[in-house]
């Protein structure tokens, strides 16, 4: 995509998003303003104060992206660091996937549940259980698009003896690297909202237990509220991601 | 045997259909390639020539035939040096960069393949195949893509580059006047299990091979029958 095509579409969705709030504004805060199903803007910006003073949101973001930051970065560092075991496993020894196949509707929400049953209020329990999930989304991002990869480059570069785990991880990995960067995006929000449902399910510390908490005193402001900023966020943080990616990691 | 000649073969290559039953696609397929020279594999479409291609270029162990694939094969996130450096460990730079010369990349050193011509794509595959010094060089119909024009140009250096650095190379094609215009020797295949029906050596004037405007009585070398099993 052009330069000029992409600032177009960011400025576009820019102007939607503006529009849409102030048309919130507008009909929820001075026209419409009898209704009780949805909350005023005031009441929402009321609520968000309120996220900070009475449910402890500052422990709880700490206590959430320490799990999720973290995770994500030494995911992708040991990801980098064991590829070509992996590229390998993943090429040379297919039918190992076959085992993975009746889990395949087997939801991370009962993933979850039993590791809150195995490590009940643990804080590494957590941290692991983000990080096989982590480990097994970018898996099957590299799985997925194995299609990708060209019989013409591996041929040619076979035919003048190249060993094959140099195969593995300077012409396959090299050709999936684009679509596994380009998809960190992607885990970083599947990430967040792992970690969410797994806190909500524990109850204890974190942003998945504030919405929780809020979800119970029926506070649909403090939802609401809490939803938007952890939109906010995840939205801010995958621009990072994606700027840093354009500018270090894609050859293209 | 010769020192100028290298014996391909016998080679054998059997695949299943995937029901239980084996179907040999060429059996015992032995043949000669002299040094110097460039040796055609010419035949209709699906005779398995790229298959055979495959199955010589792996058939040493020791010496290093490199395979230039149909499609473009130089890697897109390596420039043109590393893409041509890629499996070389000790090599002087004046070496490499007469290879570059040679080739006619001289000055793009530093370019990225991704968006480039076919024929740009082309001169890094064969410039990292002679990089290798290779015994021999296997070219499965990449220049078919090309207009005649920029084709016959590229024939020109792969005769060049046979005659000059002495590398002998194998092409294969299903045209029969690539055939003609670019061969010392043309080896015919046909039928199933794919076998050599013709051998033929072309005696034309290098000039007249690298003429746009030449034209070959394709009589002069084979039969009517022969120039029927060719897929146009």
């Amino acid at each position: 995509m052009s330069k000029l095509k992409k600032d177009a579409k960011i400025l576009s969705s820019l102007s939607v998003t503006l529009l849409l709030v102030l048309l919130y504004i507008i009909i929820f805060e001075f026209t419409w303003v009898s209704q009780n199903y949805i909350p005023k803007p005031s009441l929402l910006l009321e609520s968000f104060f309120s996220l900070w003073s009475a449910y402890k949101l500052n422990a709880s973001l700490i206590e959430t992206t320490s799990v999720i930051f973290p995770v994500l970065f030494f995911s992708v560092i040991i990801f980098e660091a064991i590829q070509p075991i992996v590229i390998k496993i993943l090429f040379k020894y297919e039918g190992i996937f076959n085992i993975a196949a009746p889990f395949k509707y087997f939801s991370f929400f009962f993933a979850a549940l039993i590791f809150n049953l195995v490590f009940p209020q643990s804080f590494w329990g957590k941290i692991l259980f983000a990080f096989l999930f982590t480990m097994l989304i970018q898996l099957k991002i590299l799985f997925d698009n194995k299609v990708t990869i060209k019989d013409e480059y591996i041929l040619a570069i076979k035919s003048l003896g190249v060993s094959e785990n140099k195969i593995y991880s300077k012409v396959i990995w090299k050709t999936l690297q684009p679509h596994y960067y380009g998809k960190l995006h992607y885990v970083h929000l599947q990430l967040w909202i792992a970690v969410l449902i797994y806190e909500f399910i524990s109850a204890s510390i974190g942003v998945g237990a504030v919405y929780r908490t809020a979800f119970e005193f029926n506070d649909l402001s403090a939802v609401i509220a809490l939803g938007i900023f952890i939109s906010l966020i995840i939205w801010a943080v995958n621009s990072i991601l994606k700027f840093a990616i354009s500018k270090f990691i894609f050859w293209e | 045997m010769s020192a100028n000649i290298i014996k391909i073969g016998p080679l054998t290559k059997v695949y299943s259909d995937g029901f239980g039953k084996n179907i040999n696609l060429f059996e015992n397929l032995s043949f000669d390639v002299e040094q110097k020279k460039v040796t055609v594999i010419a035949g209709g479409k699906g005779l398995g020539k790229s298959v055979l291609l495959q199955s010589i270029s792996f058939a040493s162990a020791v010496k290093k035939r490199p395979l230039i694939p149909t499609l473009p094969s130089s890697l897109p996130w390596l420039n043109v040096t590393e893409n041509i450096e890629f499996n070389v460990k000790e090599r002087n730079k004046t070496e490499i960069s007469e290879i570059i010369n040679f080739v006619g990349l001289e000055g793009y050193n530093d370019h990225f393949p991704n968006n480039k011509s076919i024929g740009f794509r082309f001169r890094i595959s064969l410039a990292r195949a002679i990089v290798n010094n290779p015994e021999l060089i296997l070219i499965d119909d990449s220049l078919s893509a090309l207009s005649t024009k920029r084709r016959i140009k590229l024939f020109s250096l792969l005769r060049k580059l046979a005659s000059d650095k002495e590398i002998p190379i194998i092409y294969t094609t299903s045209s029969v006047s690539d055939a003609v215009r670019l061969a010392d020797k043309v080896i015919l295949l046909s039928g199933s299990p794919a076998g050599i029906i013709s051998q033929k050596n072309i005696f034309i004037n290098e000039d007249l091979r690298s003429d746009v405007n030449s034209y070959f009585n394709l009589t002069d070398y084979f039969s009517e029958d022969e120039i029927k099993s060719f897929a146009f």
